[in-house]
């Protein structure tokens, strides 16, 4: 995917610098472009080391185990399939955990996991069930407790205040999950009929 | 608002603090695993940033983000989005490195305090890239026909769009 994104990008820029006789510029943007993936990198370095830390913390002190109980309630209004047959619904807080803390690879091998265990709830083997398309849309409404790398990376740009846009972002995140969560519950009801 | 954004973080070192010093394992292994996985992360995403910020600093150099915006922009204004913002709407569902970039390239140049720089922050942080994610788990699945999910997947991202540079604009 970044293959062919990289690509795109790069013959656009070509066409475009020609069309419009930006050519001169655009050696020199190589070169700062490269710069700046330097320099992102080196401040993101001590962020995601810290964070890393941090989370692996919270993860072995338990607290993933209790935030998984106390989600279980919503999960079952979001996840009624898995709620009936009462299989997966702990992987599945599991993922929400884990992307909640940023814990990238444990969230992806909870998430996949929540999958196959979806996947065996459900009869069809050729088409998603309800809850397979909820757990997967809603996995795209990341729902993060502390942003890191976007914080790294306002710190970077200079930022005079990189946390101010945190509880923004957990508003609107928890409001684009709840609208979501919603509306894929109306679908699944409407596909059921 | 601001005072709790800005004692997050302490709070939580406070908290993290705690939960060493009173638990019976030994947690500084825990944390320096953490921190050296959080390491990997990053000496894993600098090739690929590399290549994504040389891009993007060709993209805007040539002038086609421009372009790109005189398209995408009506459609953004009655959504409410800044135009600034279009590349970062065209590759937000399609890649995480891109994104990263983009926004790299959209906080130097209009500032990461400006409106712009906040409204994309706040979309940023709140949504996540659709086609892989999508991809990645109904191919673990093994299920072929995805019925309602990319559709509600997009309107989701619109919404968040809107609903984020809504909230920057009453909130700051």
């Amino acid at each position: 995917m970044i293959k062919v994104v990289f690509c795109m990008i790069c013959a656009l820029s070509l066409l475009a610098s020609i069309l419009t006789g930006n050519t001169s510029e655009m050696g020199f943007a190589v070169v700062e472009g490269l710069q700046s993936a330097v320099d992102l990198s080196l401040t993101l370095l001590g962020v995601l080391c810290l964070w890393g830390g941090i989370m692996r913390v919270f993860s072995a002190g338990g607290i993933i185990k209790y935030l998984t109980k106390l989600l279980k309630p919503i999960l079952r209004f979001i996840y009624p399939d898995a709620a009936r047959k009462n299989n997966g619904l702990d992987e599945i807080s599991a993922s929400m955990t884990a992307n909640f803390f940023g814990l990238g690879n444990a969230a992806t091998t909870f998430s996949l996991a929540a999958v196959s265990k979806l996947q065996e709830n459900s009869g069809d083997k050729e088409r998603a069930s309800a809850d397979l398309i909820t757990f997967t849309v809603l996995n795209t409404c990341a729902v993060n407790f502390i942003p890191t790398t976007l914080i790294a990376l306002r710190y970077a740009a200079g930022s005079a205040d990189p946390f101010e846009i945190v509880v923004p972002v957990w508003l609107c995140s928890l409001a684009c999950y709840g609208a979501t969560a919603f509306v894929l519950r109306a679908f699944a009801l409407f596909r059921e009929k | 608002m601001e005072l709790i954004s800005n004692l997050a973080v302490p709070a939580v070192l406070l908290l993290v603090g705690v939960v060493m010093t009173f638990s019976k394992q030994d947690m500084m292994k825990d944390f320096v695993q953490g921190a050296a996985e959080g390491m990997k992360t990053c000496v894993d995403l600098l090739p690929t940033l590399i290549l994504l910020l040389c891009a993007v600093s060709m993209f805007n150099a040539s002038g086609a983000a421009e372009y790109l915006s005189r398209f995408v922009s009506p459609v953004l204004g009655r959504l409410g989005i800044p135009e600034e913002l279009s590349s970062l709407v065209i590759v937000r569902p399609v890649s995480g490195g891109a994104s990263t970039a983009v926004m790299e390239s959209i906080l130097s140049k209009y500032g990461a305090d400006s409106f712009v720089g906040r409204c994309a922050s706040v979309v940023c942080g709140s949504s996540d890239t659709i086609i892989y994610i999508t991809a990645l788990y109904f191919s673990a699945a093994g299920v072929k026909k995805t019925g309602y999910a990319l559709p509600v997947a997009f309107l989701s991202m619109i919404f968040c769009l809107s609903f984020s540079c809504f909230l920057c604009r009453i909130l700051f």
